[in-house]
């Protein structure tokens, strides 16, 4: 397997008008042709940034991004004129937006949507894109494509909202898929029907996914591979097995106790779960930005820089001392 | 939708009925003579008499407002106390003078400050923007005459370029007169095929054009530019850019046929200012519309022109803003 996306020192900040805030700084994340990879973190951590500085969808200003390498398929993405990035969008990398109640165009039938972009290529006469349109519809699992393409997003539900949103995202056969959160606002039944479609599209079309979340057990059951994002940093990352059977760092465990069991709904208390909100420091390179709420930070934590990632084992890396000490 | 217009309709005629009684009973109360007006100075005390008998002024004020609705419903606004003419051949020969200066007045803001604004939007903070935003703020903040005033001085006494005032060239309205077909000066130029004509009419249209329309321009402009920019924000903009779809394809029909809204609702009460604001213009430009005329009508207080082009105002109010709420429902959110 080679490399389809590859970003190595990803830089994203902001200027606003309280001063320069930095939100992303990703030291290295490369996902491989079919690979599924999952991005896990509260909100706020940089999740959507990320996807959003892939894209270059960020205004910039006031986004400033820098990267040491953001390539698609070994196609360098920073350079590309904005023409050039518009041509690649859709039709090479694609993203599922998280909110399906706020991500169509409400003005506009499903149908003429996805007739639109599945025209802006060119090329397809009008009977063809109509044809290929209801393909998409039955393709994400939505019955009765030819009703279908007559509703509008209001007339919809969030599930089937959700559908024709990947629907839009696949429509000009693009092999990587950013999923926002794509089952954010959904029902727990919904979600489950959407996250097998989205499963069965990736078997099917062999298209890789950087698969995005609050919810590391969701992340579990849909990614090969996961990285942890705190503010704006992966801490940690690896296989499913080794991140979540044997986490290293202390978030990445609290994310783990986030998660509802039948057993014993949240092992992790309200107090917890309070210090956890995410809030970014502003001081760049203090020191680790758990510290603060760090349970397991020692002396070896205190005044030092921001700990960089260093490999456990296999494939494991985590971005903490007291883990690396004690590996 | 059917419902939805007879809704509409309905509520229009209550809003022109109760500004029929509004303006009949503020025309009686005003004090004033209209006997006078109407048998000049030197009339005698019969006549006099017989004047305040055929003017219905000898009967209570409910008797006459009923003879007022009666004649209103057969379409008679009634007799001019100046001309001794009937209101409304009075309204059809200056009307066309005032529809087709809002007309050029209307169109010049459209075209102008509807792109205006969503340029504005799309290059929000960058030198574009900011050359609108001072066009806008200006033209809005400027009032109607001190800016037809300015217009005055510079295109005409400065730069000679443009004619003062009126509507046609000494030259084209008593020695060549164009054939009256329609009435209206721009239809009639172009049925005659009087080319010199046509040119020396839309001379005399740019200025008070101008004037009248700047303000509704600005507002189009701000109005444009604040709900694009709500709209650009919205996830399926983003999502659209991510799709691929061209730069113009999400601004011009993704962002703006989401954000026409507001726009469509301020241009129609705008047009109703407009209608008002041709009093002024029309009479620094002495251009012989419906406005110059009220204008001359309210100083000598001859209150059948004065409730005519009151109620006129209040139809066309009436009538665009349902027109914009209909516009409005081509929304799906809206129609279902």
């Amino acid at each position: 397997m080679d490399d389809h996306l590859r970003i190595r020192d990803l830089n994203v900040g902001f200027r606003t008008y309280e001063g320069f805030r930095q939100a992303l700084e990703v030291e290295e994340l490369t996902i491989q042709h079919g690979e599924s990879y999952g991005l896990v973190g509260e909100s706020g951590a940089g999740k959507s940034v990320l996807a959003l500085a892939v894209l270059r969808l960020l205004r910039t200003p006031p986004a400033v991004v820098s990267a040491g390498e953001l390539s698609l398929d070994g196609e360098d993405l920073l350079g590309k004129s904005a023409r050039r990035m518009r041509a690649l969008r859709g039709r090479d990398i694609s993203m599922i937006f998280q909110d399906p109640m706020s991500s169509l165009n409400p003005v506009f039938t499903v149908g003429k949507q996805l007739t639109n972009v599945i025209r802006r290529i060119g090329g397809e006469n009008h009977r063809a894109a109509i044809v290929r349109a209801q393909e998409m519809i039955r393709l994400v699992g939505l019955p009765d494509a030819e009703t279908m393409m007559a509703k509008y997003a209001h007339q919809l539900s969030g599930g089937q909202r959700q559908r024709v949103i990947i629907a839009l995202a696949l429509a000009c056969g693009a092999q990587f898929l950013i999923a926002d959160e794509p089952t954010r606002n959904l029902d727990v039944t919904v979600q489950a029907g959407v996250l097998k479609t989205i499963a069965a599209l990736r078997r099917d079309l062999g298209v890789s996914v950087l698969f995005i979340a609050n919810n590391l057990g969701l992340v579990s059951a849909m990614c090969d591979r996961v990285g942890i994002l705190m503010d704006g940093r992966i801490v940690e990352t690896g296989t499913v097995e080794e991140v979540v059977f044997s986490a290293s760092h202390p978030y990445t465990r609290s994310l783990l106790r986030a998660i509802p069991t039948k057993a014993a709904g949240h092992e992790g208390s309200e107090s917890q779960w309070a210090q956890s909100l995410s809030r970014f420091t502003t001081e760049n390179g203090a020191h680790c930005s758990y510290f603060a709420r760090c349970t397991e930070g020692g002396e070896v934590c205190a005044g030092q820089a921001k700990p960089q990632l260093s490999l456990l084992d296999g494939t494991h890396y985590v971005a903490c001392r007291v883990a690396a000490a004690t590996r | 939708m059917g419902a939805f217009i007879l809704r509409r309709a309905l509520l229009g005629v209550l809003v022109v009925f109760g500004v029929l009684v509004l303006t009949f009973v503020l025309t009686r109360v005003v004090p004033s003579d209209p006997v006078s007006q109407w048998v000049g100075p030197r009339a005698t005390a019969a006549q006099r008499v017989a004047a305040r008998g055929q003017l219905g002024l000898d009967k209570p004020i409910y008797v006459q407002f009923r003879v007022f609705l009666a004649a209103f419903v057969r379409g008679d606004l009634g007799t001019s106390l100046a001309s001794h003419q009937p209101v409304s051949k009075e309204l059809r020969a200056f009307l066309p003078a005032t529809a087709d200066l809002m007309f050029v007045a209307v169109a010049f803001a459209v075209l102008l400050g509807i792109p205006m604004g969503v340029f504005s939007a799309r290059y929000k903070d960058r030198r574009p923007d900011h050359i609108a935003r001072v066009v806008a703020v200006s033209a809005v903040s400027m009032p109607t005459f001190w800016l037809a005033l300015l217009l005055q001085m510079v295109f005409f006494r400065w730069l000679h370029l443009l004619p003062l005032g009126g509507q046609q060239s000494q030259y084209y309205s008593v020695i060549q007169p164009v054939p009256k077909a329609t009435g209206f000066l721009f239809l009639d130029c172009v049925i005659a095929g009087n080319w010199g004509a046509l040119v020396d009419y839309l001379q005399h249209l740019i200025m008070p054009a101008i004037a009248l329309g700047a303000g509704t321009l600005a507002v189009l402009a701000r109005m444009t530019r604040s709900s694009m920019l709500e709209i650009l924000n919205e996830d399926y903009i983003t999502a659209a850019r991510s799709y691929g779809l061209s730069e113009g394809v999400v601004l011009w029909r993704y962002a703006f046929k989401n954000s026409i809204g507001p726009t469509v609702t301020v241009l129609a009460l705008q047009i109703g200012w407009l209608l008002v604001n041709t009093f002024l213009v029309e009479t620094i430009f002495n251009w012989p519309g419906i406005g110059n005329y009220i204008a001359t009508s309210v100083v000598t207080l001859n209150y059948p022109a004065i409730i005519a082009v009151t109620l006129l105002s209040a139809v066309a109010y009436v009538i665009l803003n349902a027109v914009a709420d209909i516009v409005i429902a081509v929304d799906p959110r809206v129609r279902h």
